[in-house]
């Protein structure tokens, strides 16, 4: 290994431990406790997919056939609702209001937003939300890890 | 239960599409908000404000995130109260990409003080006055939604906790 290849991984390394970030976790009830993973990927991500799959409960009045749905919203739906997708009142149902507001006026902002969200299999979710500054260091898999272990 | 959800959630949408103009709602009870506005679809939008003047203007109370915090705070404690004198106990904050209601997780004070901690807003801009001074006018308008029961599944905000965290 050349000196120069020392240097760049000492380099990296350092970088990834200055890395700037918190981690803050919620949850849908404060009784629900760990749980099952069923998303992890970006903010923007999750709300999306939250998104299409209200629509999709609105426009059946249950969960409807989920073949139009992307791929990241069946998994979120499966993790919801279950292998079988058996509409179980499991929540997040509420998105299809996103668009219809007025511009907004105050958003929160961070250059790097991940969230790992777990379900009791009730109903119940537990997020745990990544929050990272604006030169990001850490990878997505690292981010996982540090979000899996919290 | 589920029902009970997708019976608001249809009421949004319809709602929504009314030409009702906003009402204005009393705040002389509610400290820290210049005014509460109530649309057709149910949905309060308190907007509130804090002007600095002077060198904390630039560098802020110590840092961006704690004159947003004390920007945030009295709005959020006037959203507490306002909703619980409604006898709600829950609410959404449906702003544009802070919204509950799409899965956004943060719903306690503490939670939101975590984030400030690290991320101020983009509307941290000092600026000229007219008379020549440096001015930084933080403004916060939060949209939310209320409930009188907890859907499951949704990062809602509970108004006792919430007012407790934010008395001042």
């Amino acid at each position: 290994m050349k000196l120069i290849h020392v240097f760049a991984i000492g380099l990296m390394t350092v970088t990834s431990l200055m890395a700037d970030y918190t981690t803050i976790v919620t949850r849908t009830t404060p009784s629900m406790q760990g749980g099952k993973e069923i998303f992890f990927g970006t903010v923007s991500d999750y709300s999306n997919y939250v998104t299409e799959i209200s629509k999709n409960v609105a426009a059946h009045g249950t969960l409807g056939a989920v073949d139009g749905m992307s791929k990241g919203a069946q998994a979120l739906a499966r993790g919801f609702y279950g292998e079988g997708l058996k509409y179980a009142g499991a929540g997040a149902a509420i998105g299809i209001v996103v668009g219809l507001l007025d511009p907004y006026v105050m958003s929160m902002y961070a250059d790097q937003e991940y969230m790992l969200v777990r379900t009791d299999g009730k109903g119940e979710l537990e997020s745990i939300l990544f929050i990272g500054d604006k030169h990001p260091s850490l990878s997505e898999t690292q981010i996982h890890t540090i979000l899996q272990n919290k | 239960m589920m029902k009970h959800i997708l019976l608001v959630i249809t009421a949004l949408f319809f709602l929504s599409g009314c030409a009702e103009p906003s009402k204005q709602i009393e705040t002389e009870n509610l400290p820290g908000v210049e005014n509460v506005t109530e649309s057709s679809n149910h949905i309060y939008t308190f907007h509130g404000s804090l002007k600095i003047r002077g060198a904390n203007a630039i560098f802020g109370e110590g840092k961006p995130s704690e004159t947003l915090k004390n920007a945030m705070k009295p709005v959020f404690y006037s959203i507490a109260k306002f909703g619980r004198s409604k006898n709600y106990k829950y609410m959404a904050v449906v702003n544009d990409r802070f919204n509950n209601l799409s899965g956004y997780p943060i719903n306690s004070w503490k939670a939101l003080e975590s984030y400030m901690k690290l991320y101020g807003t983009k509307h941290y801009r000092p600026s000229i006055t007219d008379k020549g001074g440096i001015e930084n006018h933080s403004r916060a308008a939060v949209k939310v939604v209320y409930f009188k029961k907890r859907p499951k599944g949704l990062f809602l905000w509970d108004l006792e906790q919430l007012e407790r965290d934010t008395r001042q």
